[in-house]
């Protein structure tokens, strides 16, 4: 099953926070969807889940428009940071969840509630951040939703919780692989690129890079060596960045390199690529 | 159809449990101001225990402000678990409609029995009753007045109760619909169209109680008279009524709705 | 075992790590070697990067695939991790120490001296 993102474009008054975007996630896959604050990533989901209607272009899935349509509006579920559910206890949601989602895990999502040590009786809007954000964790975990959207799923947690939450996303994702696409945003990188298959970089509303998380990180190189012969290896390539220390010259660029001796050249992490890509001038 | 069976169904219960609370709350603060009144030295008679029954006001005033704060829970459930804006918009209005009758079910049945004194006055507009055959038999056997009255004052009751209470919600899922779609800041706009309201029903409650329900059943009765029906009774016009101001109202709302990017509430 | 977004690709570093055990003889040969799913899981890693690690060792014929049961090491795994590891031993130890001492000015004498040196002290201390 395909979710395809069909030129998507969306103007708030003056400002373009997307611009003639196309991505297409399939399922069988975890995807990282990363971008700076303001990048377009929650417009991005929320015109996905129908909570924003863009300005122009489709959502589909395998080639239907979801607008509008319940029985493909129900194979997305977004986990995002807004509260939707008032006055009620974390219980009771899950009762709701069960009748709207016939498949809806009820039991495994008490036994989460029991691992994350969420106190079920508590009203929702009376969780702390971090709470609030495991109670929507849980939610998504059990949707049966085929393409589920996790926006900022770790925001006020803790170590353990967040790491409770990434061996759930392999856990849940390994027992639905081939009929549940996991695309996650987030701002901690390091966390999620050996979790991600594929990542999605955005920055001012446009795809700037996407591809299997080991291809894009190839994309950019760290030159190390003396200034003036690094300088020389890449007269060719986009320079993105530079940094100094003492008389070791390390140059982040794009593109082929000359060979030169006395350089080293080495691989960077996707944080750092993310880095050098979008943190503009 | 399944979408809008499974969120009208969740909805109904949960907007009726909902619904019965308020009313609790609503008769209950009403009986303790009869309680002090009565422990002041002032005495009641039977038909007093009418005034516990939520007048035509409340109902519109209580739907109104009912929907509009429901509305948005609605359609934020709905579209967490995926349904369509239409769906939810749908269910919404079927859920309203539905608890608008049953809460004039209830409430008209109460009247028609503890509001005796108010039979008389449809003496005339019930007439015709006695005249409405069914199988060749009187519809009121006996033909004692009383019975036609207390029925058609029951029937005036259920479809005055339905037409405010589906009235109000209409306007509720209206201004709820503008108050979502438009930008912060022409919100404010729409915001003052709730003191309109009230600047309509509170002179309009004061006047029914001033003049007590003899202006209203004038109306009433020229209304039949308006559009010819004597024949009927009061459906014609709630039927007229519902295709000129709501339904155009609904339409619009549905409009409306269909594009509304959903906000929720920041943490 | 950790995994790092480094010079190395994490999926290689899987196989490697997998190497590594059969190598030092915590799976025999013949016997059966955690699944993708219990790689992933333990480890936080996306299966279809542990996957691809193990496919990569099932191509070099140090592990197979039992349909429907799981991956075993493969008759001979152990001697063909060794014939791997040897290939490499030059370029991955030798160079790099040669590089190093002619960097600290030692001459080859020097070089064959300090290796004989802690072959005896290694042996002498066994």
């Amino acid at each position: 099953m395909k979710l395809q993102i069909n030129n998507i474009s969306k103007n708030f008054k003056n400002v373009k926070a997307l611009d003639d975007l196309s991505i297409e996630f399939e399922t069988g896959k975890i995807y990282a969807l990363l971008g700076r604050n303001g990048a377009g990533k929650s417009t991005l989901m929320n015109i996905i889940t129908n909570r924003l209607f863009p300005s122009s272009g489709t959502i589909c899935i395998d080639g239907d428009n979801i607008y509008n349509n319940d029985d493909l509006m129900s194979r997305v579920f977004l986990m995002g940071d807004d509260d939707f559910f008032g006055g009620i206890s974390c219980f009771a949601a899950f009762k709701m969840a069960k009748t709207f989602d016939k498949n809806f895990n009820y039991d495994y999502a008490l036994e989460l509630a029991k691992d994350f040590e969420l106190n079920l009786k508590t009203d929702i809007n009376k969780l702390s951040t971090g709470y609030s954000s495991i109670f929507k964790v849980i939610l998504a975990f059990c949707s049966s939703a085929n393409f589920v959207l996790f926006d900022e799923p770790v925001l006020g947690l803790d170590a353990p919780h967040r790491d409770l939450f990434y061996k759930l996303l392999i856990a849940t994702f390994l027992e639905k692989e081939k009929d549940v696409c996991y695309i996650v945003s987030t701002h901690l990188i390091d966390e999620i690129a050996n979790l991600a298959q594929d990542a999605i970089i955005i920055n001012d509303g446009k795809l700037v890079s996407t591809g299997a998380v080991e291809e894009l990180s190839k994309s950019v190189i760290e030159v190390i060596g003396p200034k003036d012969l690094v300088d020389k290896a890449i007269i060719n390539s986009k320079l993105l960045g530079s940094n100094k220390i003492g008389k070791v010259y390390s140059a982040y660029v794009s593109g082929a390199l000359d060979e030169v001796e006395g350089v080293t050249v080495k691989k960077v992490d996707l944080q750092r690529m993310f880095i050098e890509i979008t943190k503009g001038n | 159809m399944m979408h809008i069976k499974q969120t009208y169904s969740y909805f109904l219960k949960e907007n009726l449990k909902a619904t019965g609370i308020i009313y609790s709350i609503v008769v209950g603060v009403t009986f303790l101001v009869f309680l002090l009144v009565m422990m002041l030295g002032e005495t009641f008679s039977f038909s007093d225990i009418q005034g516990l029954i939520p007048n035509y006001f409340t109902v519109y005033v209580v739907s109104f402000i009912f929907t509009l704060v429901t509305s948005r829970n609605v359609d934020l459930i709905c579209n967490q678990f995926g349904k369509s804006r239409e769906t939810s918009f749908i269910s919404n209005l079927l859920v309203m409609i539905s608890i608008s009758f049953v809460v004039a079910l209830l409430f008209s049945i109460l009247n028609s029995i503890f509001y005796k004194s108010q039979y008389q006055e449809f003496i005339e507009v019930s007439a015709h009753f006695k005249n409405v055959n069914i199988n060749n038999k009187s519809l009121f056997i006996g033909s004692d007045v009383r019975y036609a009255s207390l029925f058609s004052y029951w029937l005036y009751s259920l479809s005055y109760y339905t037409f405010i209470s589906i009235a109000a919600s209409a306007l509720g899922i209206f201004i709820y619909s503008l108050w979502v779609r438009l930008e912060k800041l022409y919100r404010w706009i729409v915001f003052l169209f709730i003191p309109v309201v009230l600047a309509y029903a509170i002179p309009k409650a004061i006047i029914e109680n001033l003049f007590g329900n003899q202006k209203v059943i004038q109306f009433f009765k020229n209304c039949i008279h308006f559009f010819g029906l004597e024949n009927g009774f009061s459906y014609q016009f709630i039927f007229v009524s519902l295709l000129v101001i709501i339904l155009p109202l609904l339409i619009l709302a549905f409009f409306i709705m269909r594009k509304k990017p959903l906000y929720g509430k920041k943490k | 075992m950790e995994f790092k977004q480094n010079d190395i690709p994490i999926y290689i570093q899987v196989a490697k790590g997998l190497e590594d055990d059969i190598f030092i003889g915590l799976y025999k040969e013949g016997e059966q070697i955690p699944s993708t799913t219990e790689i992933s899981l333990g480890y936080s890693l996306n299966p279809a990067t542990v996957l691809k690690g193990m496919n990569l060792l099932v191509q070099e014929g140090i592990i197979f695939k039992k349909r429907g049961v799981g991956m075993f090491v493969s008759e001979g795994a152990r001697e063909k991790v060794k014939e791997k590891r040897m290939n490499s031993f030059k370029e991955s130890f030798i160079e790099p120490l040669v590089k190093e001492a002619r960097n600290l000015g030692f001459d080859k004498k020097d070089i064959i001296e300090i290796i004989g040196k802690e072959i005896d002290y290694e042996t002498a201390n066994k």
